[in-house]
């Protein structure tokens, strides 16, 4: 009798796994939030793409603070985290420290979201053609984001593209899936740049036409640009003609400075056409305190009759240099996405840099006659392609400043020994100076990052 | 019944006279011999019986004085298995005759787990529908029963004992073991079984770690909310500051990171969906914490941080109506305003003008419309030379003239009066029985114009209808809750000068978010009024919140068949919520909205926002379905060992739905116009903005699927076994369907080691050893699929989302194992305290939590910074003491229960390592080997002799880099300890003479640190708060560092400097304290169930009730009340209650 009990007892113990077991599975896959959600449709998808943070603070804008585009006094400089700190000196030390740094992190973390997306919309099956029109365009954006992000990345933590050996230069890790626990070993040079013009090419065939009204949705021109942009870096000059030309045949409107008004945020982002696609760099120094100082010589660079010498600039109150106002962000924050300017500036120096004076400088002329006060444009004339080039970078200079491509530019023009500039700048008695292709022309990577990762850290001199 | 009533119809008829007084009292006499002396003594009455039915039947009788002799022998039958008839005999005289009634009888032996016989026991049976049949068990624990059917159940009750059930079968003689019940306090076991049975395995069968606290404990503290009524009496429990859940209390310590960290509360053997504070106090009969792995056993979600069980108040067979009536009020004093550690005014006008004279001001100065201080714009309109210095300093010393504080008391606070009624019915037939309840609360709170109040209704009705195998109930748990919110207790100015009213008497205006200066001038006389003035504010608030409360609860239990019974239960939770602010078209909130968006670019100003009442209303409702099946096992009882085992199913799912909404122009009429909540507007001061409008819509639902199984096998008197299993599915958890699910399961044991039968010596020992081990689990809200939250608009206006939970498909259960080893004992047991004059119980417990979920290291390259996995554990051991004893017996009766835990935490694996200092002084993270619950500090190095700036160290060097030291892996920190108790416990005397009675409890809570507050000088340049008394003690000339650790006034204002000090170790206390928690004196006036006192009610309790008398020791020497240690915290108030509760 009593193993009966037992047999009895034992059995109804054994229940409850057949039972969880076979259990109903509908009744716990109900979503626990209604503000929260598996993103299942394209809307869902869109709306991971349209997060503000994916276009604002979110490229890495060290860049900015390492170039000759601004100055600090001692006392500002002082008050500023560490990493900001020693990118305005190039002091690598500094990075080893376990900051969490923004410029790293916000970038991975949109390129996060672009692979979500992209993996998420692989999985979805699509039926009508409206849904697929608006299946293309976003997921030509996660393409193009991806790209965008990654090429940031590259000009900050990568080394300097270097033609016929970038194949044996470290370039970032490249992550292209959802899973976080996947460890990515750098990439080369050349793998990054292969993964983003691979990104671009593809996205050409999805993203819609036209420059879109929303600025940070890109349209086909923002790819084109972009695909400019990166062969340029590339110093392929003749692809990077191709590319800002297609970009510039399907848009190419430029902004009559004469029509802007002179206040304290000159480019609101939704009145100017120019914008071909917005995003903003990661802010670092104290942007509010009206603090950081655009360099005096480069403000002294502009021509009275340039209305760039006040729409961008702006006395700060104590009367002791200027402040930068002239963001395309048409707020505080710095612009670094991608506007005709720039592209047209591409153009004009590939156009100089394979020898085609006339319409380097034709572009040239176009852009300055939008710069300068009615009636005293006149044009430019150079006698050699050297002389040109010359004139085509010092307008870049005067007009992408705040943008990164400063950056970028130095990182690549330091190769060629005509361009090749040593940036220097004091604080305090202490003078500080960057020579052309310097190791510092690498960021180095925050030490979390290499230490969870086990990646390779950026040579220091 | 039928019977009694014709007999007594019958004989009234007959218009009997016959007078027992004849007859004379008789002690345990045999009835047979009994009836012959009445036929001998009483001339005009003849009983006819059949004298050997009659052998062994003992009675008892008192004469009552004017009974009729049907009357006395119907009294004397009541319990016996007789009827009796009547009629005229033909000699005259009145005739009786007995005759007995057909049935079984029973003799019933009761046993406790030691094998001792108990005496004065209530034995009865079920559900008898002829009357009740139950009888007194004698000194040997003896009961007979007659009339007793062949399946019937027999209930045991008794004072000292657990109520205990067991069927019959047919037997005539049975043994009941029953468990002996240790007094109130820290009691071992469960009071009384509640309910429909649907749970065969009764607590006090099981070999686990739980503290039980009875009505009568319960009672002894005056609270609205049921948690207070006995948080402080059991072992192991921690209530208090930093337990880090809404509910405030701990069990045992910390068993998880960052999911839910609060006990379960069941309510009527479901996990309670609301809010414990809506439960009336009065309609809970017992509280039961369950805290080892056993917890799992029924209530395994979420059981990990242990489980609290209410069981609500029921009736009972065949009992009369009683009535209880409650009602206490409750004087508790004004809170102790001066306890806040705010400069005095003269302190920070002085504070203020150094750090003018530093010019650390300048940046707010330079903005017109910012709000600066009157003593401020006193000294800048002094400096711009629009004042001369005798006006400025005769208004500064006006100013330092008077405290903030002063007004707060005199017109924000108040001494309030509480008051709490309750009202019950219970009682019950045969076939059934009911429990009803009224309960009134209204308690104004000591902020004026505050108040809370609930109505609350409890019914509970039990019936079998058809038959006695099929028990039935449904009950009812309705709250209504009002609360009046209008009341912040501050005066919205930042400093301690200012003043609520002027010296007439009317509301006075402070600095509120504007400068005073800059509201006269704007906007050119087109503004509304600007000025915010506290008094008026207080008086125009309104803030009110209704939530109604309707839980329904049906059960039906069904004996299948001597062995098996079936229970199912069915429950439906529901909650309505609303939250209305009317702000009010003359307060500051609606014409400051007014001024901020007036476009003044035109001709004539345009007012988007119109200047009328705004409502900011939200709703919420919870439901919550409920439905537990379960089959229930019991083997035969007349069989030396026993199985029990029960096997269950239950599908719980809770859904939450509200939305928030704005209406302008608000009258309380319908329609309001449509206000443009799209564009961007220019206002004065604060840029492009939108009108404020936080529509929004939340929901979600939590479902758990449960399958459960218990097992138990006792051999009576020697040892018990106990295993459960169960496994849990939730719909956060899990990519896959196996991954959904958590298993939680626990394995005990129990054994008598000595029993104080077996060694007859004086001290009369008793030792019971227990053991258990298992697993228990607990979920967190996180998902393990993509999920993304929807965040509003983008600049653009299209709608935008972010990833708030990346994809994980490794995400599970938390799991928390436990060992539990326990010894009950008992010492010096007699019959006058059968639990022993000392008696106990000591619990040694080892824990490990693992699966956690935690910050896992993931590179940053992730995307992610920091990613929550289930990567982390905490280990634990603990110690739970409980020791009651009687001190002295006789006319004073001096009784002590000290209750002492132990409870120590360690992280044991946290991956993710945070090289910063400031990841955990400042962010909370943890550190391997340290307290869950840990406080860490960078190491301070004194104070500068130069400056008095705080020093700490970096790269092992004093320094005063303080962003270096915070924010560089080379920076100096430590780690100081718990900020819970570790160590904490309670000491409770009582005092009894005669129907007097005097307890007072005392707390400790031991081995824990606090961080002080102290100046933050930012605060004071941002005007942040009203800063902090230390200022005085501040550096103030080189030589100061050595007697003071308060920074100096800083000669440029840094925010990093700040940050360090208030972290630093110098601010880092002791917490120790030993708080009297309370007090009671009461007056209980039982009255005896036979008395022949004219007496309207069965018991009178009156009590005097007094809370928080205060603290008594503490370690710390700053004044400092450590449950009430942050800034701006006031201590618990001393609150006195008078009441009584009366039962007719």
């Amino acid at each position: 009798m009593r193993y009966k009990f037992v047999c009895v007892s034992l059995a109804m113990m054994s229940l409850p796994g057949i039972m969880g077991l076979g259990g109903c599975k509908k009744f716990l896959n109900k979503v626990p939030d209604i503000n929260k959600a598996g993103p299942e449709t394209v809307a869902d998808f869109r709306s991971m793409l349209d997060d503000n943070s994916l276009f604002v603070n979110s490229t890495p804008g060290l860049g900015i603070l390492a170039t000759d585009d601004l100055n600090v006094d001692y006392t500002t400089w002082s008050r500023e985290n560490m990493v900001s700190q020693g990118a305005y000196v190039w002091d690598p030390v500094i990075y080893q420290q376990g900051f969490i740094s923004a410029s790293w992190a916000n970038p991975y973390a949109a390129i996060n979201v672009c692979n979500q997306v992209l993996d998420g919309m692989d999985k979805l099956k699509i039926v009508d053609n409206p849904t697929r029109m608006e299946f293309n365009a976003v997921y030509g954006t996660a393409l193009f984001y991806r790209a965008f992000f990654y090429y940031h990345l590259e000009e900050t933590y990568g080394q300097p593209y270097k033609p016929g050996v970038a194949t044996s230069l470290s370039g970032v890790p490249l992550r292209l899936t959802t899973d976080a626990l996947q460890k990515a070993g750098r990439s080369t040079v050349e793998g990054v740049y292969s993964q983003i013009l691979k990104d671009l090419t593809k996205c050409l065939s999805y993203l819609p036409a036209g420059v879109q009204p929303h600025h940070n949705r890109p349209g086909l021109p923002a790819a084109l640009a972009l695909l400019a942009r990166v062969y340029l870096a590339r110093q392929d000059y003749s692809n990077a003609l191709y590319w800002s030309d297609s970009c510039l045949r399907t848009y190419d409107t430029l902004l009559d400075y004469n029509t802007v008004k002179k206040n304290s945020r000159p480019f609101p982002d939704d009145t100017n056409p120019e914008i071909i696609f917005q995003c903003s760099a990661n802010d670092y120094l104290a942007y509010y305190s009206g603090s950081i100082l655009a360099d005096s010589a480069l403000y002294d660079s502009y021509d009275t009759n340039d209305l760039r010498k006040t729409l961008f600039f702006q006395k700060t109150p104590s009367g002791k240099g200027v402040i930068f106002k002239g963001n395309y962000t048409g707020g505080l924050y710095f612009f670094s996405g991608i506007a005709v300017d720039e592209v047209l500036l591409i153009r004009a120096e590939s156009n100089a840099q394979i020898g085609a004076v006339a319409e380097a400088l034709d572009d040239l002329d176009r852009l300055r006659f939008h710069r300068w006060k009615t009636g005293t444009f006149y044009p430019l004339s150079a006698p050699t392609a050297d002389s040109v080039l010359r004139l085509v970078l010092q307008e870049k200079r005067k007009e992408t400043l705040f943008r990164e491509l400063r950056w970028f530019d130095l990182r690549r023009l330091n190769q060629d020994s005509r361009f090749a500039h040593t940036l220097k700048r004091t604080l305090g008695s202490i003078e500080y100076t960057l020579p052309p292709n310097d190791l510092r022309y690498t960021f180095l990577i925050p030490a979390s990052e290499i230490e969870l990762s086990g990646i390779d850290q950026n040579p220091t001199p | 019944m039928k019977a009694c009533l014709a007999t007594i119809c019958f004989s009234l008829l007959m218009n009997l006279q016959a007078r027992a007084q004849g007859i004379p009292r008789a002690r345990n006499i045999r009835f047979d011999i009994f009836l012959n002396d009445v036929n001998k003594n009483c001339g005009d009455v003849f009983i006819a019986f059949w004298p050997n039915q009659m052998l062994h039947t003992i009675i008892n009788y008192d004469p009552h004085p004017g009974e009729s002799v049907i009357d006395a022998i119907q009294r004397i039958i009541k319990d016996l298995p007789f009827t009796i008839t009547t009629r005229r005999r033909n000699d005259g005289r009145f005739g009786i005759t007995l005759n007995r009634i057909p049935g079984n009888t029973v003799d019933v032996k009761v046993i406790d787990e030691t094998g001792e016989a108990q005496p004065n026991v209530l034995v009865a049976v079920k559900n008898a529908c002829n009357g009740p049949i139950q009888s007194y068990t004698d000194i040997h624990g003896l009961a007979r029963l007659y009339k007793v059917e062949d399946d019937a159940v027999l209930m045991v009750s008794g004072i000292n004992i657990n109520d205990a059930i067991q069927s019959t079968r047919g037997h005539s003689y049975l043994e009941v073991n029953v468990r002996r019940k240790t007094k109130a306090l820290d009691s071992i076991v469960i009071s009384r079984r509640h309910n429909n049975g649907i749970d065969p395995l009764t607590l006090a069968n099981l070999p686990a770690a739980y503290s039980s606290i009875d009505s009568e404990s319960l009672n002894r503290i005056v609270a609205t909310n049921i948690i207070d009524h006995f948080s402080r009496s059991a072992s192991g429990l921690l209530s208090g500051p930093g337990s880090g859940n809404s509910l405030g209390l701990t069990i045992r310590g910390r068993n998880t990171l960052y999911s839910f960290n609060g006990p379960l509360v069941v309510m009527d053997h479901l996990a309670y969906p609301g809010n414990s504070g809506d439960i009336n106090p009065y309609d809970i009969n017992s509280v039961t914490i369950l805290k080892d792995a056993a917890a799992g056993s029924i209530w395994g979600t979420r059981s990990s941080n242990g489980v609290i069980v209410l069981a609500g108040n029921e009736g009972a067979y065949n009992k009369k109506a009683a009535w209880t009536f409650t009602m206490n009020t409750t004087l508790s004093e004004k809170p102790q305003l001066n306890y806040m550690p705010w400069m005095r005014p003269a302190s920070f006008i002085d504070a203020e003008r150094t750090l003018f004279n530093n010019n650390a001001y300048d940046s707010r100065l330079y903005y017109p419309e910012f709000p600066v201080t009157p003593a401020l714009r006193l000294y800048s309109m002094r400096r711009d030379n629009n004042l001369s210095k005798t006006i400025v300093d005769d208004q500064i010393a006006r100013l330092a003239s008077h405290s903030s504080l002063d007004d707060l008391k005199k017109y924000f606070y108040r001494t309030s009066l509480s008051q709490q009624y309750h009202i019950n019915v219970a009682g019950g037939r045969c076939t059934d029985k009911y429990y009803a309840s009224f309960g009134y609360d209204y308690d104004p709170t000591a902020l004026v114009r505050n108040q809370y109040e609930r109505y609350t209704l409890r019914g509970s009705y039990t019936a079998h209808p058809f038959t006695p195998n099929l028990e039935t109930s449904v009950t009812l748990n309705f709250a209504n809750i009002h609360q009046q919110n209008n009341n912040a207790g501050t005066l919205g100015a930042n400093y301690p000068y200012a003043r609520a009213a002027d010296d007439r008497g009317y509301p006075a205006i402070v600095t509120h978010l504007y400068n005073p200066g800059y509201i006269d001038t704007a906007g050119n006389g087109y503004l509304q009024d600007w000025h915010y003035r506290p008094l008026q504010e207080l008086q125009l608030a309104d803030n009110h919140t209704s939530r109604t409360i309707l839980n329904v609860q049906t059960a039906l239990e069904w004996r299948l068949n001597k062995l098996f019974s079936a229970g199912v239960i069915y429950r439906r939770y529901k909650s309505w919520s609303l939250n209305k602010i009317v702000y009010n078209k003359q307060g500051f909130y609606v014409r400051d909205l007014v001024n901020q968006f007036t476009d003044l670019s035109g001709a004539s100003p345009v007012y988007p926002v119109p200047l009328d009442n705004i409502l900011s209303s939200s709703d919420s409702s919870t439901t919550a379905e409920n439905l537990r099946a379960q089959l229930n096992f019991v083997s035969p009882s007349n069989k030396r060992h026993q199985w029990k085992a029960l096997l269950g199913g239950e599908l719980s799912d809770q859904g939450q739905s509200g939305h928030r909404y704005t209406d302008y122009s608000y009258n309380g009429h319908g329609n309001p116009p449509q206000m443009d909540f799209l564009h961007f507007y220019p206002t004065l001061t604060k840029g492009l903005n939108q009108i404020p409008n936080n529509d929004q819509i939340m929901g979600g639902s939590n479902r758990y699927l449960s399958a459960f199984s218990n097992l138990y096998y006792t051999c009576p008197g020697s040892f018990t076994l106990f295993g459960s299993f169960r496994l849990d599915g939730s719909n956060f958890i899990g990519v896959e369907n196996h991954q959904k699910w958590g298993a939680s399961w626990s394995l005990g044991g129990s054994r008598q080691l000595l029993n104080y039968t077996d060694s007859p010596t004086k001290y009369a020992p008793s030792l019971k050893l227990r053991v258990s081990y298992g697993c228990n689990g607990n979920v967190s809200t996180r998902i393990a699929n993509l999920t993304i939250s929807y965040l509003g608009n983008n600049i653009y206006g299209s709608r935008q989302s972010a990833i708030s939970n990346p994809p994980d498909p490794s995400l599970g259960w938390e799991n928390t194992w436990v060992e539990n080893g326990g010894l009950d004992f008992a010492f010096f047991r007699d019959s006058l305290s059968p639990l022993g004059r000392l008696h106990g119980s000591v619990d040694v417990y080892w824990k490990q939590a693992g699966d956690l979920l935690g910050y896992d290291s993931v590179p940053l390259s992730t995307g992610y910074a920091v990613f929550l996995r289930n990567v982390a554990g905490i280990h634990g051991r603990g110690i739970d003491l409980v020791i009651n004893s009687e001190n002295t017996r006789g006319i004073i009766k001096w009784e002590s229960s000290l209750l002492l835990s132990l409870a120590k935490d360690w992280v044991s694996h946290y991956p993710f390592l945070p090289q910063l200092p400031a990841s955990f002084v400042a962010d909370g993270y943890h550190r391997v080997g340290e307290s869950p619950t840990g406080l860490y500090s960078y190491r301070s190095a004194g104070l500068d002799p130069l400056t008095g700036n705080p020093r700490g160290y970096l790269n092992g060097k004093s320094s005063m880099d303080y962003p270096g030291i915070m924010m560089s892996a080379s920076g100096d920190y430590r780690y100081n300890g718990s900020y819970q108790p570790t160590i904490f416990g309670s000491l409770l005397n009582s005092i009894t003479w005669k129907r007097f009675s005097l307890s007072a409890r005392l707390g400790f809570k031991g081995g824990y640190w606090m961080r002080r507050s102290s100046i933050n000088y930012d605060d004071l340049v941002q005007e942040r708060t009203a800063g902090h008394k230390d200022y005085d003690r501040r550096w103030k000339i080189p030589g100061d560092e050595k007697s003071s650790s308060v920074p100096s006034v800083p000669l440029v204002n840094d925010p990093s400097r700040d940050a360090f000090y208030l972290n630093s170790d110098i601010l880092i206390t002791k917490a120790d304290h030993l708080r009297w928690q309370d007090c009671q004196l009461s007056y209980n006036w039982t009255v005896a169930p036979f008395s022949k006192k004219k007496i309207p009610f069965k018991q009178a309790i009156f009590y005097i009730y007094l809370n928080n008398p205060g603290i008594i020791w503490k370690a710390n020497k700053y004044g400092i009340d450590p449950d009430a240690a942050g800034y701006g915290d006031l201590p618990a108030v001393r609150a006195w209650s008078i009441g009584s509760r009366i039962s007719f």
